[in-house]
């Protein structure tokens, strides 16, 4: 029989996860795509909240709707090259002057920056698996994801596309003079970045986000003060933490279970 | 049969954990199970309490004293072994063993000293005792999620004392100093769960199965 059993059931676990999800605070990632003439990059940072959990023996605690709240930064580069042109040179003959010529005129569009912002928030379900381990004179309980689910972006996918048409119009009505073109413009971007490539932008950023997700259940030093200090005379009584593990157990009732043997 | 039972949460030390914590608390503070008046114990510190001598008309300076015990050990319901009659441990109780020595300053002075101590001498005489007792676990709390358990003792036998009259009176002595020492000694909800949560106490302390068991449920 170890020297400690701690157990909660689900309900306290439900407890403990949300304030496992205020301790995470955010998390961030980074990364960068492109499609026809735009190259785009990305930073985003997510926290999570809410959820209720449910125990499967021996190590899965699955979290069934965890809130994901996610900003998304990204800057666009458009490459308007595609727009550039070239007025021939054209020559006329004037009388008693000769043959005149205009010079070719090339116009080249640059690539514009054009930065958003973007920001919503997701539920997901996923099961998460036990790892218990001794990390740098810590014991740690976390709960780290297994795989990440299937995500609902339809929505989000809309929302992004709306903002990042509008912000590349704002920005090509600043340098692109002619409606046509604009137009032109617009078609070409429409085309080449359209719903099914911001579903894979934010595929890509929410996977990231989620990928790896780890919340840390416990934390204790190894070396665990069991009594704190009372003054000089009455210094702090502290016990060794030796092993440490963590399992999901049901006897007539799911429950996560830690045991501990300590030294003293 | 869970854990938890119909709480939210359980927490519980076995009877080795509760003598490592035991250990650690005595070994940490052992002043807690070495008292002494002057000059047995010159002054408090971390390894030995000093306690007033016991004022008595005619002894200058009073009666002079020291109590050594050893680091109890604690024994979890059901019991390891038969304990002496009428020594009996039931559910939820414990038993504590130790070895006490009293050690009594015997002064002899002179009657024409003027009663002080610089005429006379000191002789330290001590017996050495062998003490169980059978208690229960308390539990105090202070805040949700912050307590404590202790232990008190409600019979104690001091070993092979004759006769009877000085068994009792030992008896009671014993009882009192026990209790006494392990009033000082606190067992933290906190430990009983390795930190894993903060327990707010709804059943318990119980004692089954050589281990202590809270149950309730989480801050």
């Amino acid at each position: 029989m170890p020297d400690i059993l701690a157990a909660i059931d689900e309900t306290a676990a439900n407890a403990l996860l949300h304030d496992a999800e205020s301790a995470l605070g955010k998390s961030g990632a980074s990364g960068g795509t492109g499609s026809g003439p735009i190259v785009l990059t990305w930073s985003a940072s997510a926290s999570f909240a809410g959820g209720t959990t449910a125990f499967t023996p021996p190590k899965i605690i699955a979290i069934d709707n965890c809130e994901a709240n996610y900003a998304l930064g990204l800057d666009l580069g458009v490459d308007l090259s595609f727009l550039d042109f070239c007025l021939p040179s054209v020559c006329v003959s004037i009388p008693c002057i000769g043959e005149v010529c205009t010079p070719e005129i090339c116009i080249a569009f640059p690539t514009i920056p054009v930065p958003l912002s973007f920001s919503s928030a997701l539920v997901f379900s996923a099961d998460f698996e036990l790892d218990a381990s001794l990390v740098g004179g810590d014991w740690e309980i976390d709960i780290v994801i297994v795989s990440v689910p299937t995500l609902d972006l339809g929505a989000d996918a809309t929302l992004l596309l709306e903002a990042i048409i509008a912000a590349i119009e704002a920005a090509l009505a600043l340098v692109v003079p002619f409606g046509s073109l604009l137009a032109t413009a617009l078609g070409a971007i429409a085309v080449a970045f359209g719903i099914a490539e911001v579903e894979g932008l934010l595929g890509d950023v929410l996977t990231a986000l989620i990928s790896g997700l780890r919340f840390n259940l416990y934390k204790q030093p190894q070396h665990f003060e069991a009594i704190p200090g009372a003054g000089p005379l009455d210094p702090p009584v502290f016990v060794n933490i030796l092993n440490l593990g963590a399992e999901v157990q049901d006897a007539g009732k799911p429950e996560l279970v830690v045991s501990a043997d300590i030294q003293g | 049969m869970s854990l938890t039972g119909s709480h939210h949460a359980f927490a519980g030390i076995g009877e080795h954990g509760v003598n490592e914590v035991v250990h650690a608390f005595f070994s940490a503070r052992p002043r807690y199970l070495r008292y002494g008046t002057t000059p047995f114990v010159a002054s408090t510190t971390v390894s030995a309490t000093n306690v007033p001598t016991i004022s008595f008309p005619g002894i200058p300076g009073g009666i002079g004293y020291a109590v050594d015990l050893s680091i109890p050990r604690i024994d979890l319901y059901p019991p390891n072994g038969p304990l002496p009659a009428p020594l009996a441990l039931g559910a939820d109780q414990l038993s504590v063993e130790t070895e006490a020595r009293i050690t009594l300053g015997c002064w002899r002075g002179g009657g024409d000293s003027g009663g002080d101590r610089k005429h006379g001498s000191l002789t330290p005489v001590s017996t050495d005792l062998k003490v169980l007792a059978v208690g229960h676990p308390f539990a105090r709390t202070f805040s949700p999620g912050v307590g404590e358990i202790y232990f008190e003792v409600d019979d104690v036998m001091v070993v092979d004392v004759a006769p009877p009259s000085l068994d009792a009176l030992l008896d009671c002595l014993l009882r009192m100093i026990l209790n006494g020492v392990l009033s000082n000694l606190p067992l933290p909800f906190e430990v009983v769960n390795v930190g894993f949560f903060k327990l707010i106490l709804e059943e318990g302390p119980l004692i089954a199965a050589d281990q202590i068991e809270l149950r309730g449920s989480v801050v």
